[in-house]
């Protein structure tokens, strides 16, 4: 079993008297190498759930283990350094930063990769996500999807065990979201990453092994698949 | 991490161009005050050095308090003697006393040229029997170096302000006549209408200390004689004695104990080139402390500058930072991305102020020593660059714009990566 979440609780205080249950008593399993869509309205605790399952936030009840080892017991660094890759909505792109450096930015906090080493996997990255030709490009000069693959490749540069999307597809047409999805079933299957996919998009959860549909903050069991 | 914290700090170039100006503003400050101290430091001591040997001690009835401050216990002031000839024998018979030349003062003085015009005045005329190319005397020209009766020697300045060259000064005649008045002149009954005619033999550089003319000992006596009404010169040595003694030691070890002998048994004062530049030392490091202190403010009010900068960029880069946080980066590198940052504009306003100050005092200096050279110092150079120096300030601004930092950098490092993800 890769992810173990049992009974995950994130409350948020919004004002002194105002606490609200963003995700509540949650608790579902993911296999290895599964593609998990997360689905539901705005406020259902998706994002929530994302940046705990993306070691930035640490602050919860309730239990998430992956390989069995709770998330809170790896150094958080490590965690985002190593077994997790996150893909954001908004690409997230550093600006000054040209395609290649964007996707090579994980590295660069990295001291135990060598520059050959980061070169070497940049170049890999670079085919898988067909951009060879945009790698001196800024961001700004690349197109939604092109800026979406970049994000792809800087997630897949560390071979992460995990990799969050999170509605990779929100800001593209269809017809690009739909590239971008198949660019990551295609990773999913090539690597064996366990991908999680976070969208309000019914269409793009026909390819997933599994769907968990959050509403709010809990597993709205009548739509489980 | 470098080139990337590069690229963000370059990012803003004329953000950060402003900010360092912070920096170079104080670091000119700061290099002006360090590298003109030193110059003048330089200068002056140059000057004494090279007209004092070390051996040599000043002696004076009337103190240097500029250098040995009285001492505010009445009892250890002892009552200057007066330098008379029979004190002079007694000095000169000290352990380890090579030679002595005493110095007579004559105050009061203007000086003429025959047949030129012009009255120079106040004037600084002395009575010795020093050689004129003694190591007091510098650049001496002339066909004989000692003064026999009616012979003088004056200085460049007179023949510059006479318009006359050094060689063709050398054969007219000088006139010392009372001063009519003003600053340092003096008029005495006994004074009035004479005039001392003495014929020039040597043309000595007037040096720092302003020495105008130069005359025998035996013939200043006799002046000073008729200023004070002594009967004679010789009677005016005996009884008011000499200003000054220029007395030299058989080595340095022995100045010391011929020192405290004079002090303690004759209250005279004393001094040697050891104790000028001690001085000195104090005058300089006392002045330069004073305005480092300045200069320090001043950096502080550039560091603020900057830590203004890098908290802007901050919000500026919340997101990033939180991308960052999010793909590994620990928050020691997030606050070395900021320490980086501070430092190299710390750095830039370094060498920015530091190439100024360069190019400011390698156009200013000719025109400093030439205005030295016209107040007698002899010197070719005043700003000299200690290569350790000028790194050391450099380093120093990279200190500062890295101090400044840390604030701004401890802030970045603790921002929370979800709110700073979510940041608009």
């Amino acid at each position: 079993m890769m992810i173990e979440i049992n009974k995950l609780t994130k409350k948020y205080r919004i004002s002194r008297n105002n606490i609200v249950d963003a995700v509540n008593n949650l608790s579902f399993d993911i296999e290895s190498g599964e593609v998990v869509t997360i689905i539901g309205p705005s406020g259902s605790g998706k994002s929530t759930l994302l940046n705990v399952l993306g070691g930035l936030d640490r602050d919860y009840d309730g239990e998430v283990k992956v390989d069995n080892k709770e998330i809170r017991e790896y150094n958080s660094v490590y965690y985002r350094r190593n077994i997790v890759g996150t893909i954001f909505q908004q690409f997230y792109l550093i600006p000054a930063l040209s395609v290649e450096e964007n996707i090579a930015l994980p590295f660069i906090f990295n001291t135990k990769i060598s520059k050959k080493q980061s070169k070497r996997k940049v170049e890999e990255l670079l085919e898988k996500v067909g951009l060879q030709d945009r790698r001196t490009h800024k961001p700004k000069e690349l197109s939604g999807g092109q800026a979406q693959r970049v994000a792809i490749a800087r997630a897949l540069i560390a071979d992460p065990k995990i990799l969050l999307a999170d509605e990779p597809t929100g800001n593209l047409d269809s017809k690009t979201g739909e590239e971008i999805m198949n660019l990551l079933l295609n990773l999913n299957k090539e690597v064996g990453t366990t991908l999680m996919i976070v969208t309000h998009d019914t269409e793009l959860i026909s390819d997933s092994q599994k769907i968990i549909h959050l509403k709010d903050g809990r597993l709205d069991k009548s739509k489980m698949k | 991490m470098i080139t990337y914290s590069l690229n963000l700090v370059f990012r803003s170039k004329l953000r950060t161009f402003l900010t360092s100006l912070g920096i170079t503003i104080a670091v000119i400050l700061l290099s002006l005050i360090i590298f003109g101290m030193n110059g003048f430091k330089d200068v002056i001591t140059g000057e004494f050095t090279s007209r004092f040997k070390p051996t040599e001690i000043v002696v004076s009835t009337t103190g240097f308090n500029f250098i040995s401050p009285p001492s505010s216990d009445e009892s250890e002031v002892k009552e200057p003697v007066r330098m008379t000839t029979e004190v002079i024998e007694e000095i000169r018979m000290l352990e380890g006393v090579k030679s002595i030349d005493p110095i007579v003062l004559v105050n009061g003085m203007q000086i003429k040229i025959k047949g030129e015009t012009g009255v120079f005045s106040p004037s600084f005329i002395i009575g010795t029997d020093l050689a004129g190319d003694s190591s007091m005397f510098m650049g001496f020209e002339g066909d004989r170096n000692i003064l026999n009766d009616g012979e003088a020697f004056v200085s460049e300045d007179i023949a510059n302000f006479f318009n006359i060259n050094n060689q063709d000064i050398i054969g007219k005649t000088v006139v010392f006549e009372a001063s009519s008045g003003g600053l340092l002149g003096s008029q005495t009954k006994e004074q009035i209408g004479k005039s001392y005619e003495f014929e020039i033999i040597g043309v000595v550089d007037s040096g720092a200390d302003r020495t105008d003319s130069v005359i025998s000992i035996k013939e200043a006596s006799e002046i000073l004689a008729v200023t004070g009404g002594f009967d004679n010169g010789e009677e005016f040595l005996s009884l008011a004695g000499y200003d000054q003694l220029l007395l030299e030691a058989n080595s340095e070890d022995d100045l010391e104990s011929i020192k405290n002998f004079i002090t303690d048994n004759y209250g005279l004062q004393t001094f040697s080139s050891e104790d000028v530049l001690e001085f000195l030392n104090l005058i300089t490091a006392g002045i330069t402390f004073v305005l480092i202190f300045f200069g320090l403010v001043s950096a502080f009010v550039a560091s603020i500058g900057i830590i203004n900068t890098m908290v802007m960029s901050i919000y500026e880069q919340t997101r990033e930072i939180g991308i960052n946080k999010a793909i590994g980066a620990s928050n020691l590198q997030i606050m070395g991305i900021f320490l980086i940052q501070s430092g190299v504009i710390g750095l830039l306003g370094g060498i920015l102020g530091m190439s100024i100050v360069f190019a400011v005092t390698t156009i200013a200096d000719p025109f400093i020593v030439e205005l030295l050279k016209e107040q007698g110092f002899n010197t070719e150079k005043y700003f000299t660059f200690d290569p350790i120096t000028v790194i050391g300030i450099v380093i120093g601004c990279i200190v500062v714009g890295i101090l400044a930092g840390i604030y701004p950098a401890i802030k970045a490092a603790r921002l929370d990566p979800v709110k700073a993800l979510r940041f608009e």
